[in-house]
């Protein structure tokens, strides 16, 4: 209850905070770009709010509670990815003057046609990274309140839909601005309390790794295991630390067991004793597929040992995939522990604390899946058309730099904690390990405090900073997509001559259709990891925005069709990589491919964001004679001081 | 670093890894330190070529 009260006062004052500042908005240019007159503190804490979704907040921090030392380049790269778009982009964007990235494509090679393709492109990241938005709204309500997951999507969706039709981008700004403030809030005072009842950073991270072979320890409490619709999130892998006794409390079908981690071809392993029923005469084995279990059956699983083909022992154990939502307990023997078993699915200390663990040597390339997600994550930043469009509130190309810094400094203070939620994580509730629930540890931590209303209090508070990354990134996609839709579809597209009061109309109209669509959208993806579909969009941003925006402002001899060229092969080739590993993951398809091409294909930016580059480069060189002829004036306008006066802003 | 000193890597600062300490956290100040040195660095160019042009 305390909780709800806490994410209800988070939506109503954006509610009224929204309405406020929509009064003080009249002109067209401040709908699209808040009149160009924020200032560089508040548009870095908008711009600051606006980055920081539902895959930062509760996302970053489960995935390294998961996956450890890895995940850490998760915030790092977000943080880097700001440096980048420092260092290269933020000050001639600006000085270009042009108020959508559409505005820039054209405006900077004089196709109209180039226009059309960096639109859709506008569109296409900016619903793929609703999703993860919608469904982290959806879930926590779910988590905290129990209720439907459609309610919190809806409720989500149409509140800020209702402030960005109202107040386009002013009506946003000063509501973002706040929501960072709301979110550092929640996530460093909560950190600091639990800290103090449950030891500090250092601390508990020096505490997981006492044992380097050891595994975080969990109380026989029941755990729900979601069913196939979750996957590849509805396995338990039993820990290979010791043996493992497994009660299920409801019925349960299991769509397979194996042997996890995964073998090699020439590994020898003895499985057969590895799993069997006590007390029930169930027939189960090691290859079992579409197991049924009754309710109340006890299962014993016990690690063994696998010898690699150049004579190398380890552990392995044996993972179980869920059909339906099942609830169980795990426990183990009486003489282990008390009767404490070692958390499902959760790494080794050692192989947690270093460097290419689980995440990015699943498949066998640590090294190359690590650089990959590297850059990602560092180009991805850059190529977020959401964020993008943030630089034209800056009144100059000084100020957008400068906001930038700024923008640093906000984004460093908030993820500097998200390791801390992570590791305490480990420590204190390695429970959400075995229910695959991760994503969840900043919102459920708070409650093992041991005092109760405190706890509840600062669980309120977390959530509310949840919500506060959920509203305040929708509404900024939903600007920037509604606002590429006025602006560039209705107002370059489909009727040039409208007057700026007919777009002001349509960005309203547009802002409803397409919030009403994204809640749609919402309620398909229960199913998928909100860092995942935010890796998605990352992928096809470095891929399409980041190479056009980096040649475009630096390099004369670009032309329309390199460009092009390169956006749409390397942006839907990788878009259509994922997309396909995607469907393998949750077996739609089944597709055998190799580890290595497997890895590739994980994560595109690798090859994809090369492959964008060279296409735009080769393309521009051999139509080198369509080089826009005042290509001079062009990059006088993106890299001259404004006080020489030669920039100009597209609209005043 | 991790892959050419390992050892050093793993070593302890009061209860992290050294690895952890500089990509966990020293990180974030790092970022800070290399933006202000750039955009105080532009914005000195800047004011240079203004100043040329208005002469």
């Amino acid at each position: 209850m305390i909780e709800l009260a806490f994410v209800l006062f988070i939506i109503a004052s954006t509610v009224l905070l929204g309405v406020w500042a929509t009064n003080k908005s009249q002109s067209v240019s401040d709908f699209f770009v808040a009149g160009r007159s924020v200032n560089v503190f508040w548009n870095a804490s908008a711009i600051s709010g606006e980055y920081l979704s539902a895959a930062s907040f509760m996302g970053v921090a489960g995935l390294i509670m998961k996956n450890g030392y890895d995940a850490l380049w998760y915030p790092v790269g977000y943080a880097a990815g700001y440096l980048f778009l420092l260092l290269f982009i933020a000050g001639p964007l600006r000085r270009f003057g042009a108020y959508t990235i559409p505005d820039f494509a054209e405006g900077r090679f004089h196709s109209p046609a180039f226009r059309k393709i960096a639109v859709s492109f506008v569109l296409f990241i900016g619903f793929f990274y609703t999703m993860p938005q919608m469904k982290g709204a959806g879930t926590v309500m779910q988590g905290i309140m129990g209720w439907p997951y459609w309610l919190g999507i809806m409720i989500v969706g149409s509140v800020i839909t209702f402030n960005v039709a109202l107040g386009g981008m002013k009506g946003i700004t000063i509501v973002q601005a706040m929501q960072y403030w709301v979110k550092v809030f929640a996530i460093s005072v909560p950190c600091f309390v639990v800290m103090s009842f449950l030891g500090s950073y250092n601390e508990t991270l020096g505490k997981a790794l006492e044992v380097p072979k050891g595994v975080p320890i969990i109380p026989g409490s029941v755990i729900s295991m979601k069913g196939k619709a979750g996957a590849p999130n509805n396995a338990l892998a039993l820990s290979t630390a010791g043996e493992s006794l497994v009660k299920f409390e409801s019925d349960a079908v299991l769509t397979s067991i194996s042997v996890n981690p995964k073998p090699k071809k020439e590994d020898i392993f003895d499985a057969s004793g590895a799993i069997l029923a006590v007390g029930s005469s169930l027939e189960v084995s090691s290859k079992s597929k579409d197991l049924v279990v009754p309710k109340d059956t006890l299962v014993r699983v016990i690690p063994f040992e696998v010898t690699s083909a150049e004579g190398r022992k380890s552990k392995a154990s044996l993972k179980l995939e869920f059909d339906q939502p099942s609830k169980i307990r795990v426990t183990a023997p009486r003489s282990q522990n008390d009767g404490d078993a070692f958390a499902p699915n959760s790494p080794t200390n050692e192989k947690w604390a270093a460097p290419f663990g689980p995440l990015t040597s699943k498949n066998g390339y640590p090294i190359l899946y690590t650089y990959s997600l590297i850059i990602a994550l560092v180009c991805g930043t850059a190529g977020l058309p959401h964020i993008l469009v943030r630089f034209y509130t800056n009144p100059d190309g000084k100020s957008a730099k400068r906001t930038t810094l700024w923008v640093m400094v906000m984004l460093g203070a908030f993820y500097v904690f998200t390791p801390m939620w992570g590791s305490l994580g480990r420590t204190v509730m390695p429970i959400l390990y075995a229910s695959n629930s991760t994503d969840m540890a900043i919102i459920k931590l708070p409650t093992m405090l041991g005092n109760e209303t405190l706890g509840h209090i600062l669980a309120g508070i977390t959530s509310a900073g949840a919500f506060a990354a959920f509203m305040s990134t929708f509404s900024g996609l939903l600007v920037s997509m509604s606002g590429a839709f006025a602006h560039d579809i209705y107002g370059k597209i489909i009727k040039p001559e409208s007057s700026s009061d007919q777009r002001k109309t349509a960005f309203k109209f547009a802002a409803v259709g397409i919030g009403a669509i994204s809640m749609l959208l919402g309620l398909l993806v229960e199913s998928f990891d909100i860092a995942m579909m935010v890796g998605w969009a990352f992928a096809i941003g470095a891929a399409s925005y980041f190479p056009l925006l980096l040649l475009g402002s630096w390099w004369r001899g670009l032309t329309a069709k390199g460009a092009a060229t390169g956006m749409l092969v390397g942006g839907m080739a990788s878009l259509v990589a994922i997309v396909t590993t995607m469907l393998i993951d949750k077996k739609y398809v089944t597709l055998e491919v190799s580890p290595l091409v497997r890895s590739l294909m994980e994560q595109p930016a690798i090859w994809g964001v090369p492959l964008s580059i060279a296409l735009m480069v080769g393309v521009s060189k051999m139509t080198a004679k369509q080089v826009p002829h005042d290509v001079d004036t062009m990059m006088l306008r993106l890299h001259a001081p404004e006080e020489l006066g030669h920039s100009k802003d597209y609209i005043s | 670093m991790n892959l050419y000193l390992p050892d050093l890597a793993k070593a302890r600062v009061g209860g992290f890894t050294l690895t952890w300490l500089i990509l966990g956290v020293l990180f974030f100040p790092l970022t800070w330190i290399l933006s202000s040195w750039f955009v105080k660095g532009t914005e000195r160019i800047d004011a240079e070529i203004v100043a040329e042009e208005s002469k």
